[in-house]
């Protein structure tokens, strides 16, 4: 059944993209990105305006609350407010780079963000009924795929970092730039932070990818698949040492409390965006709450199975059995199987904005009930902790492949072919992972406390002439 | 011979590969379908064989299915960035004048010049990471290797082994770098 024959589009884009396979490409990837971007730009504000309500809970204050029903379009509101404020420029900023500074904040927050799988992988005789409803069926090989990510390069997340980084020439410009102290030193520290804290963020992933052995953000989805309860599967329960470190490096990388000492506004008024206003004020903002979500999409999909939550085989056929039913019921409806699939394919996304939403609410709080840290805490916990940790993790994981490596080995049997003996390894590796596991987070246990009573016994050492006064003593004289 | 390194960052996974040419062989073939002895085979990978990875990038026909959509996206983000300063220029009041325009430093009148000398730990700061960060890279490239060839005989105890002399390396460096204070901000 052809809905729309686009093929004559195709073939006159075709003209100008070099070939018709590439026009599709660039049409999907448009509409795809259409997609994602009014997702996020529609749920920025109103994860703002979330974020004002749950701080104000915590401080026991309304928040928010004229606008709309409870003060929900408080977000939409203040970007028109943004839109319509002076835009003016210091006199001794540097023009061009004053104006460039936001422009290279947001485009690579937006260009990180296409690398999100939402979805999964669209092939075989599905792609096919899809590609027929549009009379493409001419361009559809056997080879072809439709990923819901707006792409899906082989590089996987290498890509996410080297195109988050650019970011820190933005942050760093934008405080030089302005020709102001206080935006001066809320650059630079927030790009030394950003670059101290980005080592231990991909020395954490490198666990990741010795569990899942690919960069590409499908294979280490497809990884953490399998069985009827996915979650058994995630990689969090293989590598919850990386987790944490990935966690901690985030908050740093987004500036978010506890980390915000680039924008602490009790000593550097705004830090590096303190001159900029109206809508160049409002990109920073923008980038920040996007490089937020992509963080959250990325630690999902590393760490807690992407867009799985529920099995889709299961999914397809719980909705498979109630629309034939219902089809069944009503003589002559037509109905087909590839209804079912299109629509468990559609509600995968729900999965991965689940996740999303919760590191969002994460983020949150952590802002509303932690302390700002000094700067030198920030760098000796990147440095000193965060770093070696990572790599302990990466050694204790490496040594932990290797003896599942060799345990599969030994079950494929000595004279097994290639084949069986790396299909025995995939399978120890994935069913096993999780041992890997309970050894890092056993040892993270040992030294933390090890850590704590030598820490408590230097400190009672050193104030052993100093009285301690006990604390109901404390609140008696107080009150 | 294989070529098993120079394969590692081309790809996330050499069976994923549409028409990977190594050696006239194009894939998708299994997993340690071939024999590397790493002893003798591994100074053709490190020396000759990186040109076919390069060869692979550009000949691959997924590259233009990748990084179309991400050239999608620039246009898009730039044309999103510029867009809204225009219309901020456009929509926004414009009453410029001094006092408005001097660096705000809380109202106490501006001293000297911004552009002046920072901390050198913020450029000690940028050194380690440029260190550090390159190191990252290599152990990536080591990360994806291992897990790939894993099946080969005798793989996996040889790049643990060379894991393990880099780790060596790198961790003196880290102890140096320590015991010298140079990860200390005070």
């Amino acid at each position: 059944m052809t809905l729309i024959d686009l093929q004559p589009l195709f073939d006159f884009l075709g003209r100008f993209t070099g070939g018709p396979e590439n026009a599709l490409v660039i049409v999907l990837a448009a509409v795809k990105i259409g997609i994602l971007l009014g997702h996020v730009l529609g749920i920025i504000p109103l994860i703002i305006w979330l974020e004002r309500k749950i701080i104000a809970f915590v401080q026991d204050r309304p928040g928010p609350n004229r606008v709309g029903p409870f003060g929900i379009l408080q977000g939409i509101v203040d970007g028109v407010k943004l839109l319509m404020k002076e835009d003016f420029i210091p006199s001794g900023a540097d023009r061009s780079l004053y104006l460039l500074a936001p422009a290279l904040v947001l485009v690579p927050a937006f260009l990180g963000m296409c690398i999100i799988p939402f979805g999964p992988v669209i092939e075989g005789q599905l792609l096919f009924d899809i590609y027929t409803l549009f009379g493409l069926q001419g361009m559809w090989t056997g080879q072809s795929q439709l990923a819901l990510a707006v792409t899906n390069p082989n590089v996987g997340i290498l890509y996410v970092f080297a195109i988050t980084s650019v970011a820190v020439y933005g942050i760093t410009l934008a405080g030089w730039s302005s020709e102001n102290k206080w935006s001066l030193l809320g650059g630079i520290r927030a790009s030394a932070q950003m670059v101290s804290y980005e080592i231990s963020l991909s020395l954490s992933i490198i666990g990741v990818l010795l569990v899942a052995g690919s960069l590409n953000l499908y294979d280490i989805i497809g990884n953490q698949d399998g069985g009827m309860i996915p979650v058994l599967h995630w990689n969090v329960w293989a590598q919850p040492v990386a987790f944490l470190i990935f966690l901690v490096a985030i908050f740093a990388e987004t500036n978010r409390l506890p980390f915000d000492l680039a924008e602490g506004e009790a000593e550097l008024t705004g830090g590096f965006h303190t001159e900029y206003s109206s809508m160049k004020f409002a990109l920073f903002f923008l980038a920040e709450y996007a490089n937020m979500i992509t963080a959250s999409a990325i630690c999902a999909t590393l760490f807690f199975g992407g867009y799985l939550l529920i099995p889709q085989e299961m999914v397809v056929n719980v909705l498979d059995g109630i629309l034939g039913a219902f089809a069944g019921s009503q003589a002559g409806l037509p109905y087909s199987r590839s209804l079912a699939e299109v629509l468990a394919i559609l509600g995968a996304p729900l999965g991965l904005a689940l996740k999303i939403f919760l590191f969002m609410v994460l983020f949150i709080v952590v802002r509303a009930i932690w302390p700002r840290m000094r700067y030198d805490q920030v760098m000796s916990l990147g440095w000193k902790v965060l770093l070696v940790a990572a790599i302990a993790n990466l050694v204790v994981t490496a040594l932990g492949m290797g003896v599942l490596t060799w345990v599969g080995v030994a079950r494929a049997g000595a004279d097994a072919s290639p084949e069986a003996i790396q299909a025995s390894i995939d399978s120890v590796t994935k069913n096993w992972k999780f041992t890997i596991g309970i050894v890092t987070f056993a040892i993270l246990v040992v030294v933390d406390r090890w850590h704590y009573v030598a820490r408590r016994k230097r400190l009672t050492s050193k104030y052993r002439n100093y009285a301690l006064v006990p604390a109901t003593k404390v609140t008696a004289t107080a009150g | 011979m294989s070529g098993f390194s120079a394969s590692a960052l081309s790809c996330g996974r050499l069976d994923r590969c549409k028409g990977f040419p190594i050696d006239g062989v194009t894939s998708p073939r299994p997993y340690g379908a071939h024999f590397v002895n790493p002893f003798t085979d591994f100074r053709d990978s490190f020396g000759l064989k990186p040109m076919i990875a390069l060869h692979a990038l550009t000949a691959s026909t997924s590259i233009s299915e990748a990084y179309l959509p991400v050239l999608v996206m620039l246009v898009v983000a730039v044309g999103f960035a510029v867009v809204n300063l225009i219309l901020s220029r456009v929509l926004g009041i414009r009453k410029p004048n001094d006092v408005k325009l001097e660096p705000y430093e809380c109202g106490v009148p501006t001293i000297g010049s911004a552009r002046t000398q920072v901390n050198v730990r913020f450029y000690l700061v940028a050194l380690l990471f440029l260190l550090f960060d390159m190191e990252v890279i290599y152990i990536i490239a080591w990360a994806l290797s291992v897990r790939q060839n894993a099946a080969v005989a005798g793989f996996m105890p040889f790049a643990m082994i060379l894991m393990a002399v880099y780790m060596a390396i790198l961790l003196v460096g880290l102890l140096y770098e320590w015991k010298k204070g140079a990860l200390s901000w005070t």
